[in-house]
């Protein structure tokens, strides 16, 4: 039995061009990989509870158009704050307050010229069931106990809180007894399940937590307290952060106009100059 | 449940599999010389071991967030081996595990090897056994449930820990975000569905491993008696 070699089909212009196109797609696609995964990067984001939404939303748009990964981080900016100065490994700060950021830059923690108000925030007083024509004056009416605040000692709406009621008739006693939650989504988690009759919550808590379908509320259930200043967010990036590409895009692309529409959607004003 | 809860999931078992892998040799040798030791030390330690059972988790929370944080010798010596900070990491979770579940393992162990007899122990001796031969061939053999009963113990309270992560782990996805740590973020976030399904799911597996430690307890007095 005889056996020989098959013939090899000759390679015709047409196949051989067919080759290097595939060739070609093959190459482009390992180069746009290689480029995308130098550049791409991963950042930890530490955000104060009420901006945690805003957060998820800003992350996925920014990973939507970059190569970039983001990982959102919830709690009270003072326990965030703490837990940096302790050594976690977070990228960048969106906190609650200007204090904190401007704390951790001191201290050497975040990179200088890093830290910028991002957002304004706003507090009102949720009271469902309240009298009508709800203002702050009328919360005595209410014992310490049954009305909700974040704690002020990590939460710096609680802190706005607090300076709020020193400023009208609430005696310092009423004041010690009121209740104390972690952060400021809590407030609206104890006045949404009836643990307190009234809160003092954060307008972006209110909006995120209706959108998502977990509380409802009427508008006469709330009063804003927009005679009080607004609550300045501010933002730091972490020393250890200073190189990473993730955490500089972010903070980039905090003053574009897609992310500040997030911003007012979740109930944030935008502030016009850095405070 | 979301991927995170699931990661949240995974990441308690492992930190529970590898505290429980590490803390039994480790329990084991201590164990052995809590029972077997005459010396005046063995109350104090037999103290200290026993501390995490009526120590606030936060107070050691607290000890270690300062002992281990990258500014403190500890810490920063940690820092220069491996790069990374042992306050807020998974590395730091696992030691924090260990000290805190140590009575869980070494309490189990002791009574194990305790009702091994001076007579078994003699015995063997006669027989030619060394002091390493008779714990091998005798002792670990007979403290079989013991160690049963410890990784069960231990595995069951690393996965109920909350108090030592909030306080030096922090709520890390896939580093520090363990089960118990992911519920207090669900009730935070009002999403009580999630926290619903996550505390069942830790209700029904404490109440497993605690019966399996109940049923291998029976069955051992039921082996005694027959």
């Amino acid at each position: 039995m005889s056996w020989a070699w098959p013939e090899r089909t000759p390679v015709t212009p047409y196949k051989l061009i067919l080759r290097l196109r595939w060739l070609q797609t093959l190459s482009a696609s390992l180069l746009l990989l290689v480029t995308t995964c130098s550049h791409a990067a991963e950042a930890r984001i530490a955000v104060a509870s009420n901006f945690r939404d805003t957060a998820l939303a800003i992350a996925e748009q920014l990973e939507a158009t970059s190569p970039h990964r983001y990982q959102i981080i919830a709690g009270s900016t003072g326990k965030l704050a703490s837990q940096i100065i302790n050594g976690a490994p977070f990228d960048i700060l969106m906190a609650a307050d200007q204090r904190r950021p401007r704390e951790l830059e001191l201290r050497g923690l975040a990179v200088p010229g890093s830290v910028m108000t991002y957002a304004l925030g706003e507090m009102g007083l949720w009271w469902p069931e309240g009298p009508d024509a709800l203002d702050l004056e009328k919360l005595t009416k209410l014992p310490a106990g049954q009305v909700c605040i974040a704690n002020p000692a990590v939460a710096p709406y609680g802190d706005a809180a607090i300076a709020v009621l020193s400023a009208g008739s609430m005696d310092a006693d009423w004041l010690d007894g009121l209740i104390r939650v972690d952060n400021v989504n809590l407030v609206t988690g104890w006045v949404a399940t009836g643990q307190a009759r009234a809160g003092f919550v954060a307008r972006s808590a209110m909006i995120t937590a209706k959108r998502g379908g977990e509380i409802l509320f009427g508008t006469d259930d709330i009063v804003w307290l927009k005679d009080h200043p607004p609550i300045a967010q501010a933002m730091a990036v972490i020393t250890r952060a200073a190189d990473n590409p993730a955490a500089t895009f972010w903070a980039r692309q905090l003053g574009t106009g897609p992310i500040q529409s997030l911003l007012e959607r979740d109930g944030y004003r935008i502030p016009q100059v850095d405070q | 449940m979301t991927a995170a809860d699931f990661q949240a999931v995974w990441l308690t078992a492992l930190l529970a599999g590898t505290t429980t892998l590490l803390l039994m040799p480790l329990a084991t040798p201590l164990a052995w010389w809590l029972v077997r030791s005459s010396s005046p030390a063995r109350s104090v330690v037999e103290a200290v071991v026993a501390l995490p059972l009526v120590l606030p988790p936060t107070v050691l929370g607290f000890y270690l967030l300062v002992i281990l944080n990258p500014t403190a010798p500890v810490g920063a010596f940690w820092v220069s081996i491996t790069g990374q900070s042992l306050t807020f990491s998974f590395s730091g979770l696992v030691l924090a595990s260990i000290l805190y579940s140590l009575p869980f393992m070494v309490q189990p162990l002791a009574t194990a090897f305790r009702s091994v007899s001076q007579e078994t122990l003699e015995a063997a001796a006669t027989l030619g056994a060394s002091p390493r031969d008779q714990l091998i061939s005798v002792v670990l053999p007979a403290a079989k449930r013991g160690f049963l009963t410890g990784s069960v113990l231990t595995f069951a309270h690393t996965v109920g820990e909350f108090g030592v992560v909030l306080m030096m782990g922090g709520n890390i996805p896939g580093e520090t975000r363990v089960l118990s740590i992911a519920i207090y973020e669900h009730v935070e976030t009002l999403n009580y569905d999630a926290a619903h399904a996550m505390a069942l799911g830790l209700l029904v597996f404490s109440f497993v491993s605690l019966w399996a430690v109940y049923r291998v307890a029976s069955q051992r007095v039921e082996v005694i008696r027959g």
